[in-house]
């Protein structure tokens, strides 16, 4: 093939193989490590045999604990890379992630709304209809989020990308001093668990919840998939895809939709998890050298879902009692890869049109 | 060649921003494009180019008219088909990635491929020849942003050439490029033209590349409209000197340039080698030393010595260099 030349099949082969050896890697160790340390050994031999083993205490741990939380680390981190992908794609900007639109503001509006005001009232309410306690929050959020994200997808039919992007952040900025003024009415008691769902927490995912979670995550994903040609088109600008016949509407508000999916769904359950959005797809592209979104995609899955579980694992203090909020770890990590890119390739300003 | 067949043409159309709730710019507009030819589009800042192209490539809709497609009107609204008959060159080169010089080119392969994005056999053939046809092959492999201004220019062309449109528009395509190879880049469009047979619509600023390379020029003013013709015919009746022309500027026909007009405080006769003579006039007028058409005082004469060597005399004094020349001409002048 005329595409890539061999150097860069080499390079594409050396970083698909790292990310897919690490993360099978830090699988194995985030199962491993916890509260109760359990051997590589006896991990496999409970993935493998989960029926047969005699420890059912320790089986237990693997399976409706750490598993759970793992596989919902690895499905976070790719839905958030992608979705910022599509971001810094669509925008044209390389700050752009998916909450670079309000919706984690959104979030957390609906969050403060339901914790400080109705707090438990709302909560024993949906435990009524049969849905579990913090469901409350999931549904919260995930509303909140949409209802930002439905303001978005209507106002861009209306309006060009960069006021999109400003009407974005003032709503931001509008959410935020509207759950400021909730934070400083409120009970001491309720400030608590709203505050542990802006840290951003993985472990709250029960299989139950994963078995919604992770279908609305793979549809966001396949949708983005369909989406790539169209990404593609859109690196030249809409002028040009619009030249190409593409139709730009219709691949915006599609684009959007997936966005919301994938950012609405994360931030209900895990809370609004910083910086992958927006530092994983940097990443992707100065390793593997290409804007293709059809080579993108999967980098982004890949390594998205490698530095959310490692981002969780390091959260865990492995050997303390201690647990960090996971928000604090990911911009940590976030924040220096996405200063060295900038400042150490060129390429990444260049990458935007602006270098 | 074969025989020119007219592909677009435009019946009384009138072009402007209808969404602003303004006038049109152009009214009963009457163009038409041939196959196989190079148009060249001029005007001056602001009169409505971009307008009259974006209307012609469907990109904002007409005020009121028809634009027709080998006679077919719907094909503007419908984007898939119209990816398929018109493409495009625009002066922003600030594309958004990390792409190769391939793998951009491969994007005007677009409207072709699958929803996979996936390139055929066929579809790499194209992208080569694209590449090949403005003579990118040692560039290929190169990163977008690692090449000049130029070479970005051409990737957008093979870009547009890959798309395989009988028709390409190019904003400007010269704009950013040294003298040297504006000619080279519009050398080979014509060429490629002619070649691959389909129509070409360039605007510009240059005029001495439209009156050097384009069959058909046409000549946006907001007061005449659009005029249309061949370019050295448009020169002739007047009508660039009328376009451009103002106070400031005078268009002279014989070399086809526009000049400041300079006042022209004396007068010499000239005479001699023809080529001496034409730089002799070009480097007095500079000086406000105009060529007198019938013999007057003083009378400077031209003689070619050998190649690249020319002497000059005024009566008994002689010189070698037109600078000299100068000296000895503003000497005469200011003694009087």
């Amino acid at each position: 093939m005329e595409r890539f030349s061999s150097a860069h099949h080499r390079r594409h082969f050396y970083f698909w193989i790292t990310g897919v050896l690490l993360l099978v890697a830090l699988l194995g160790v985030s199962l491993s490590f916890g509260s109760v340390k359990i051997p590589i050994g006896e991990v496999s031999s409970i993935l493998l045999d989960r029926s047969e083993y005699e420890n059912q205490g320790l089986a237990n741990i693997i399976w409706s604990i750490r598993f759970p939380k793992a596989l919902t680390a690895v499905l976070a981190g790719a839905a958030l890379a992608v979705a910022g992908l599509q971001m810094q794609t669509l925008f044209r900007n390389p700050l752009a992630d998916p909450f670079v639109l309000g919706v984690n503001s959104g979030a957390s509006l609906g969050v403060a709304i339901v914790v400080l005001i109705t707090g438990p009232g709302l909560a024993s309410l949906l435990s009524g209809m049969g849905v579990a306690g913090n469901y409350a929050v999931v549904v919260a959020s995930s509303l909140g989020s949409a209802m930002v994200l439905t303001l978005i997808m209507v106002l861009s039919f209306r309006v060009d990308l960069m006021t999109l992007l400003i009407v974005g952040l003032m709503m931001g900025y509008a959410t935020s001093a509207l759950v400021m003024v909730l934070v400083f009415f409120a009970i001491p008691e309720r400030l608590q668990t709203f505050f542990a769902w802006g840290y951003g927490n993985l472990s709250h995912v029960t299989w139950d919840q994963i078995s919604i979670f992770a279908p609305v995550v793979v549809l966001g994903i396949l949708m983005a998939w369909i989406a790539g040609k169209a990404m593609n088109a859109f690196l030249l600008g809409e002028a040009y895809a619009r030249s190409m016949g593409v139709s730009i509407i219709k691949w915006r508000t599609w684009v959007l939709i997936s966005t919301s999916l994938l950012t609405g769904v994360v931030v209900g359950f895990c809370g609004p998890v910083g910086f992958i959005g927006v530092a994983v797809p940097h990443l992707c592209r100065s390793m593997f050298q290409t804007s293709d979104h059809r080579i993108l995609y999967p980098a982004v899955i890949l390594y998205g879902g490698l530095l959310t579980l490692m981002a969780d694992f390091i959260a865990q203090l492995p050997g303390s009692r201690l647990v960090l909020p996971l928000n604090s770890i990911t911009s940590l990590i976030g924040a220096p890869v996405v200063i060295w890119i900038l400042l150490g390739r060129r390429s990444l300003r260049s990458a935007f049109g602006n270098g | 060649m074969s025989a020119a067949k007219e592909i677009l043409r435009t019946e009384d159309l009138s072009i402007g921003y209808a969404k602003t709730g303004g006038a049109p710019l152009y009214e009963s507009l009457d163009l038409s494009l041939d196959s196989g030819s190079l148009t060249c589009l001029m005007g001056t800042n602001g009169t409505g180019k971009s307008t009259l192209i974006k209307t012609l490539t469907g990109l904002i809709p007409e005020m009121s008219g028809k634009i027709a497609y080998n006679g077919d009107e719907s094909l503007f609204r419908n984007p898939a088909r119209r990816a398929k008959v018109f493409s495009v060159v625009l002066t922003n080169q600030s594309f958004s990635g990390l792409l190769r010089v391939w793998e951009l080119v491969a994007l005007g392969r677009h409207p072709y491929t699958k929803w996979t994005g996936r390139y055929s056999k066929e579809d790499h053939e194209k992208v080569e020849w694209a590449i090949s046809a403005v003579r990118l092959e040692l560039l290929k492999d190169r990163m977008i942003h690692t090449l000049s201004d130029g070479e970005k220019q051409r990737v957008s062309i093979a870009r547009a050439l890959a798309q395989e449109t009988p028709l390409i528009y190019m904003d400007e395509p010269t704009a950013f490029l040294d003298l040297m190879h504006k000619i080279e880049l519009m050398h080979i469009l014509r060429k490629l033209v002619k070649e691959c047979n389909f129509t070409l619509l360039i605007s510009t600023h240059d005029l001495q590349l439209a009156l050097q390379y384009s069959d058909e020029l046409w000549l946006m003013n907001r007061v005449s409209g659009v005029k249309k013709g061949l370019p050295e015919d448009l020169l002739l009746d007047g009508s660039i000197a009328e376009v451009f022309g103002n106070e400031e500027l005078g268009f002279d026909s014989e070399s086809g340039h526009f000049k400041g007009k300079t006042e022209l405080k004396h007068r010499v006769s000239l005479e001699g080698d023809s080529v001496g003579v034409k730089w002799t006039k070009h480097a007095l007028e500079k000086i406000g030393v105009g060529v007198a058409e019938s013999e007057v005082e003083p009378s400077v004469l031209v003689s070619k010595i050998d190649a690249g060597r020319f002497e000059w005399s005024i009566g008994d004094r002689k010189c070698d260099t037109l600078e000299a020349l100068n000296r000895i001409l503003s000497g005469m002048f200011d003694e009087k």
